[in-house]
């Protein structure tokens, strides 16, 4: 042993590492130094302080983890998502267990739930694919029972299956048994890699270098109210379009058309920003985001977020009322979704017509009643038609059609019946010719087949007028409207027959119609016209009939 | 050991890999070490395929096996345990079925359905491949996908869920289609 000075003596001692020997030579140096002594004293006491504080943290953090727990601020539901994760805590596990052994049908779901994770790793990834596993153990077959031949066995085997299923394998591997062989499963894995090597590549090449991105305008402006106005230093352009950025209207409502296809309308006053990569985040006011017609874009999520509040995806119209600073409401008009609670990491599933109001100084999402009012004026600028001419109300998602309130009495009101949907079998309509002017004539008007060309969507809206309100108000005069919508008009049903018959087909809701039979046009002097365009409909009802007139329409997206 | 016998076990490991090793992973092993314990299990099944009893359905047996493996884990000390926690596989391995008598288990038909899914998962769009990928293959943490893809994480949690289910669906409808009708 050398040695040592004090210092470094009194250092291995706290540190618990001095040997025997080095004790006896520090106990020999502090009866010659007092001081030594008390410096030593000093040191352990602070070692001890050390090792407490660290046992202090452990138990604090043990402590916070129970009281999490029975708090429930970690549900079962999460403690589930970490296991599937291969990543829950031992503390997690055993209060996953306790929930689980009380409730054998939730242990069968987690277990239907990993085995489905894993399938889905086998499915989409190289290293567990079957060739990676039957490598790995033929490899390991080999390491254990060497001098059997159950590794030679094996590729006989697979080379017998293969070349049943395919002799003209064009991918060849190596093998653990340095033989090479044509193998299906390689065929299939290579082609799966460069399935997933080309959907990376193409996801690069969208979302980050495809140079159209960089002059495409992130958004650009579609509509915009008559008392629209901007505040502080961001506006549109001249051309309508925005750059990244926030901007604040201060009166009126808008709508833009996002570079992904997404439709977003914002009532004033708000504070929203458009972000660099097409989406939109509402800070203050009223937003309602609307996804893009064609379902197959690429896209997760709505494109719009808020304060601590994110949809998943899913949802077709959502809106996002961020007009008080102590909560923030979320919507979902059509479609469902999930909402998520970015801080609180909590999402919840939020269905059609269902709303939820994120109350910041809980962190929580409390369920609130489906109110679509707020958002009348948003919701008129992406409901894709647009009043022209007479009295016309585009009604809110979810608005009853059975009701009618006083002040819409007498006025043509629209409804969009079923924003996005694919008949799965030819709809009939009513025949009509474009630029000619068709009348109802109580069920005798020629039909023809509508059938959605290459797996097209449509959207319905049915367009209603209650005559009588319509005769108390206006002493018989014919009502005249027009009405533009911003895809084209593919069908137009007004004979009552067709309309019965098409309401399942766009999901349509008719219990204020029992007792009803025509609801159609009426043959005496009712009258419509769609332009050449197919853009515009044009509509003359007579008054002072006694039951209700409709006409759905019909638009492919 | 006899020839067929081997060439049997051959076909065996092609048929049920799928099936065992969601089994494995149904009872709480570590994602990490799910392909480890189902190789074990082939290869003891190999060393004692003298004992099977042809008549006997194979995939019970092997389930067996890797029961008993899940089993052991629990005894191991943490460091070498291939289980995510005793207690959780406890109680996962109270809702297995004994192999000996049921022949029926969570998981059954696997190899079908990892085609099926495998199908499915190729109409996925980009971005949901993106992240399926990110999670499925690359491992990665709800957080590193969140970041790559400008989602927050519980965001992603969400989206990975209902990505799932519309997967799952999928690959029910292809099993569905797939199955010979019976009149």
């Amino acid at each position: 042993m050398t040695n040592l000075d004090p210092k470094n003596l009194i250092q291995l001692l706290a540190a618990e590492e001095a040997s025997d020997a080095e004790i006896s030579q520090l106990a020999r140096l502090l009866e010659q130094d007092s001081s030594l002594a008390s410096e030593l004293r000093d040191e352990l006491a602070f070692s001890e302080w050390i090792r407490q504080a660290l046992r202090d943290r452990r138990e604090q953090q043990s402590h916070a983890l129970t009281e999490a727990l029975s708090a429930q601020t970690i549900s079962t539901a999460e403690w589930q998502q970490h296991t599937r994760d291969g990543e829950i805590s031992s503390a997690g596990a055993d209060s996953l267990a306790r929930e689980l052994s009380s409730d054998p049908e939730a242990a069968i779901a987690l277990r239907r739930d990993l085995i489905e994770d894993e399938w889905i790793a086998h499915a989409i990834s190289d290293a567990k694919s079957e060739q990676a596993f039957v490598d790995s153990l033929t490899t390991r077959m080999w390491a254990e029972s060497s001098g059997d031949t159950f590794v030679s066995d094996l590729v006989t085997e697979l080379d017998r299956i293969d070349g049943v299923a395919d002799s003209t394998a064009d991918n060849v591997i190596a093998f653990p048994t340095s033989r090479v062989r044509d193998s299906w499963w390689a065929k299939t894995s290579a082609l799966g890699a460069a399935a997933a090597a080309l959907a990376i590549l193409a996801y690069v090449v969208t979302t980050q270098l495809n140079p159209q991105q960089a002059t495409t305008a992130l958004a650009t402006l579609l509509k915009s109210t008559d008392d629209a106005t901007w505040r502080g230093g961001l506006a549109p352009r001249a051309d309508g379009s925005f750059d990244s950025g926030t901007y604040q209207l201060d009166s009126g409502a808008i709508s833009l058309a996002m570079a992904d296809g997404r439709s977003l309308a914002v009532e004033g006053p708000a504070v929203f920003e458009v972000n660099d990569d097409g989406l939109a985040t509402l800070y203050e006011g009223i937003a309602l985001a609307k996804a893009s017609p064609k379902p197959s874009d690429d896209q997760i999520g709505i494109g719009l977020t808020s304060r601590n509040i994110s949809f998943v995806d899913g949802a077709i119209t959502v809106g996002i009322d961020a007009r008080s600073s102590k909560s923030t409401g979320a919507i979902v008009f059509s479609g469902e979704t999930a909402l998520c609670l970015d801080n609180a990491g909590k999402c919840r599933d939020l269905y059609q017509h269902e709303a939820v109001r994120a109350d910041h100084s809980r962190d929580k999402l409390v369920d609130v009643p489906y109110n679509p009012r707020p958002f009348s004026r948003a919701w008129e600028l992406v409901s894709g038609v647009e009043a022209n001419m007479g009295d016309i109300v585009i009604e809110l998602p979810g608005a009853d059609a059975g009701e009618t309130k006083i002040s819409n009495a007498g006025a043509l009101r629209v409804f969009v019946e079923n924003e996005r949907f694919q008949p799965e079998s030819p709809l009939e309509v009513d025949a009509m010719q474009p630029g000619l002017f068709a009348s109802g004539s109580d069920d005798e008007t020629q039909g023809e087949a509508l059938v959605a060309a290459n797996g097209n969507e449509m959207r319905s809206y049915l367009l209603q007028l209650s005559p009588g309100e319509w005769a108390d108000s206006t002493d018989g005069e014919p009502m005249e409207a027009s009405l533009t919508f911003d895809h084209p008009v593919v069908g137009v049903i007004y004979s009552s027959e067709r309309l019965w018959e098409s309401d399942d087909t766009v999901g349509a809701s008719t219990h204020h119609l029992a007792g009803t039979e025509g609801r159609g046009l009426d043959a005496m002097g009712d009258q419509i016209l769609l332009s050449e365009d197919r853009r515009t409909l044009n509509l003359r009802l007579l008054s002072g009939q006694t039951e209700i007139d409709q006409v759905r329409v019909l638009v492919a997206l | 050991m006899e020839k067929a016998d081997r060439e049997l076990f051959v076909e065996q490991v092609r048929e049920h890999h799928a099936s065992l090793r969601g089994f494995v992973r149904s009872l709480g092993v570590n994602p990490l070490w799910v392909d480890d314990v189902a190789q074990e299990a082939f290869i003891v099944a190999y060393n004692r395929l003298d004992e099977f009893d042809q008549e006997r359905d194979f995939g019970a047996w092997l389930r067996g096996i890797a029961r008993n493996l899940v089993i052991n884990e629990r005894r191991k000390d943490a460091r070498r345990k291939r289980i995510l926690s005793d207690n959780l596989t406890d109680v996962l391995l109270a809702t297995s079925s004994v192999p000996e008598d049921e022949a029926e288990e969570l998981g059954d038909r696997g190899l079908a359905k990892v085609n099926a899914l495998r199908e499915c998962i190729q109409e996925l769009p980009e971005k949901s491949l993106a992240l399926v990928q990110a999670k499925y293959e690359e491992n990665a943490s709800a957080q590193d996908i969140a970041d790559n893809l400008g989602m927050n994480p519980p965001a992603v949690r969400k989206a990975l869920e209902r990505l799932r289910t519309s997967l799952r669906k999928c690959m029910e409808k292809r099993i569905d289609n797939a199955l010979p009708t019976t009149s």
